[in-house]
């Protein structure tokens, strides 16, 4: 199963760059460049910060591709 | 498998390049005056010509790209560029150290080393210690960009585990990413030149100290790896 984020959506429509984003949740701003690639999976504690900032539950930013086949 | 074939085929492929090269090296040899070009660790070897020849471009390089990351606006292409001139830089200091020490080695050898290798010898340590200023140059401006990660200005990148517990969570991902490859590049590439040596030193009179050096080095490097992956078992 393969994890796909909503990140970039979301960033667009709250306006917000990639720094600005990575200042409020106190990371760089390589690590939104990676997550938003896909490259990185986040933790736990920074998905939640990022669902905060975009007041999104976690599971509507990050989705877990085949998430119907988990029981 | 294809690791192996591939594997097998630069061994191939390098022991037919050192063959030829030899061959036609030592049938001309009646024909070729070394007088004052003794240019490495033997007579005729451009070694120290040639790490001179790649250090030159890569300082070039990394001046240009330091300002070319200046002006690129996308923040994530400037930052890419600015990267490859840190690896261009530090590329240029060693390569340029290299190719003076082996100047330096033939001067000790030799009592007279002709003025081509005067040239290379100025010109190598020129360009290590202009290479040398302008990598602290480039980690300074490293610090500035990165105030949250600074590297110590003296050790460079390599001031150990401070510096990785500054990098967030992905960051460290990808110097963990990075660091295994770096090992198993590292590892192969030892293998390799372990074998080779040990060829060197039974098959001809080289002396056995380069694959021991190796060898230790090998010993090392798989010895620190495992007794850290251990520790998390």
């Amino acid at each position: 199963m393969e994890l796909t984020n909503r990140v970039r959506e979301l960033r667009a429509r709250f306006r917000l760059s990639q720094t600005e984003l990575a200042d409020a949740i106190d990371v760089s701003r390589q690590t939104i460049s990676l997550i938003e690639r896909g490259d990185y999976s986040p933790s736990v504690v920074l998905a939640l910060k990022m669902a905060k900032v975009f007041g999104e539950p976690v599971e509507a930013i990050f989705i877990l591709d085949g998430e119907e086949d988990v029981k | 498998m294809k690791g192996y074939l591939k594997l097998a085929l630069i061994f191939i492929a390098s022991a037919g390049f050192g063959f030829a090269a030899s061959y036609i090296g030592l049938s001309k040899m009646k024909n070729i005056s070394f007088d004052g070009m003794g240019f490495g660790l033997f007579q005729g070897d451009a070694i120290p010509i040639v790490l001179m020849i790649i250090s030159a471009p890569l300082l070039i390089a990394s001046i240009y790209g330091q300002f070319r990351s200046k002006k690129v606006i996308d923040e994530e292409r400037s930052e890419k560029i600015f990267g490859n001139v840190m690896a261009y830089i530090g590329f240029s200091v060693f390569i340029s150290l290299i190719a003076f020490s082996l100047v330096v080695l033939h001067l000790m050898q030799l009592e007279s080393l002709g003025t081509t290798m005067y040239i290379v010898a100025i010109v190598s340590l020129v360009l290590f210690l202009v290479s040398m200023i302008y990598q602290y140059v480039i980690l300074a401006e490293f610090n500035k960009r990165y105030p949250k990660r600074t590297v110590d200005l003296v050790n460079g990148t390599a001031s150990g585990k401070d510096y990785v517990e500054k990098l967030d969570e992905a960051e460290k991902y990808i110097v963990y990413k990075s660091s295994y490859k770096a090992f198993n590049a590292q590892n192969l590439a030892l293998y390799i030149l372990t074998i080779v040596t040990l060829g060197y030193s039974m098959l001809f009179e080289f002396q056995a100290f380069p694959f021991i050096l190796l060898l230790i080095l090998f010993i090392v490097n798989n010895v620190a790896y495992y007794r850290e992956a251990n520790k998390h078992y």
